[in-house]
């Protein structure tokens, strides 16, 4: 069974970003979100969310990773 | 003719922590960092003169004038398309995609490490600094003006009252639509490159947030 790839991106209020990522792993998704949002923000300040440190989570759960612009109002 | 060979000249950039969207607010955070920006527009010249020139000493019709020029000049501002600013640093602010980037030109020797990466990076992070306090500067001396007029402290004469509110609608107008901009730039973007990845992508209003869902199957 494959494990489908879901990007979650908000855009807030005052047009900062944050982003989710599961079932990619670590590496390639950031990639991903690199092609998605690169052009927009620095990917490469992203906050990583633990699991992406994880292999073993990668490739069970799916890996992820937040993105997140500072300044978000969350 | 010095000759170039060996060498490439490169651009460093650098998001800023929070988008970078306004004139005005650019202009305030690189004064504050005794920064300058090499051939600023004279409306921002101008507007900044306004500003400082509004005291409550002034005359009320004088104030009133200053106040309704400062408007205009918030609105002529809004208008300005600037893709580039250059500063006395070195840095320029680009343009790109609903809001300034922070980069600067190196010439390196090809397969050398870069040599502005560092200095980009201390400069952004004191230009943010300064953006985020003028930012909130700004907004905080707006919304005690709005305050002493609602609760009656300022005591203000009808006409005066009015130059104020005009005055503050058009900043928040400006600030709005740069905001408004950066958000549908922001969204077309997504919408276009996660289509163009193969992800089938689901749309959603949080309250005032733009939700996107990205969904696809390797």
């Amino acid at each position: 069974m494959c494990n489908v790839e879901t990007i979650e991106i908000i855009i807030n209020e005052d047009g900062t970003m944050t982003s989710d990522a599961t079932g990619i792993a670590g590496e390639i998704c950031e990639e991903e979100l690199q092609k998605i949002l690169g052009a927009l923000t620095d990917v490469n300040n992203a906050v990583l969310r633990t699991e992406y440190h994880e292999p073993s989570a990668g490739i069970k759960a799916g890996s992820a990773k937040t993105h997140q612009q500072a300044g978000a109002g969350d | 003719m010095p000759c170039n060979r060996g060498y490439i000249t490169n651009w460093n950039w650098t998001e800023a922590q929070r988008p970078i969207i306004d004139l005005r607010t650019v202009y305030l955070a690189l004064k504050k960092l005794g920064i300058m920006w090499n051939e600023a527009p004279q409306s921002l010249n101008n507007w900044h003169e306004a500003r400082n020139s509004l005291t409550s000493s002034q005359k009320v019709a004088q104030r009133i004038i200053s106040l309704s020029r400062l408007a205009n000049l918030v609105n002529e501002i809004q208008t300005l398309n600037i893709p580039q600013i250059t500063l006395s640093n070195g840095m320029i602010l680009s343009w790109r995609n609903g809001s300034y980037s922070i980069g600067k030109q190196e010439r390196i020797r090809s397969g050398q490490q870069t040599q502005t990466g560092a200095e980009i990076s201390q400069f952004v992070t004191n230009f943010d600094a300064a953006y985020a306090s003028i930012e909130i500067e700004m907004q905080n001396e707006l919304d005690n003006i709005l305050e002493d007029i609602e609760s009656g402290k300022s005591q203000l004469a009808a006409e005066e009252i009015e130059a104020h509110r005009a005055r503050i609608d058009s900043e928040k107008n400006a600030l709005n639509k740069s905001r408004q901009q950066l958000r549908e730039t922001r969204m077309k973007h997504v919408e276009t490159v996660g289509e163009t990845l193969g992800y089938a992508i689901r749309k959603q209003r949080i309250g005032k947030k733009i939700k996107y869902v990205l969904v696809r199957n390797p």
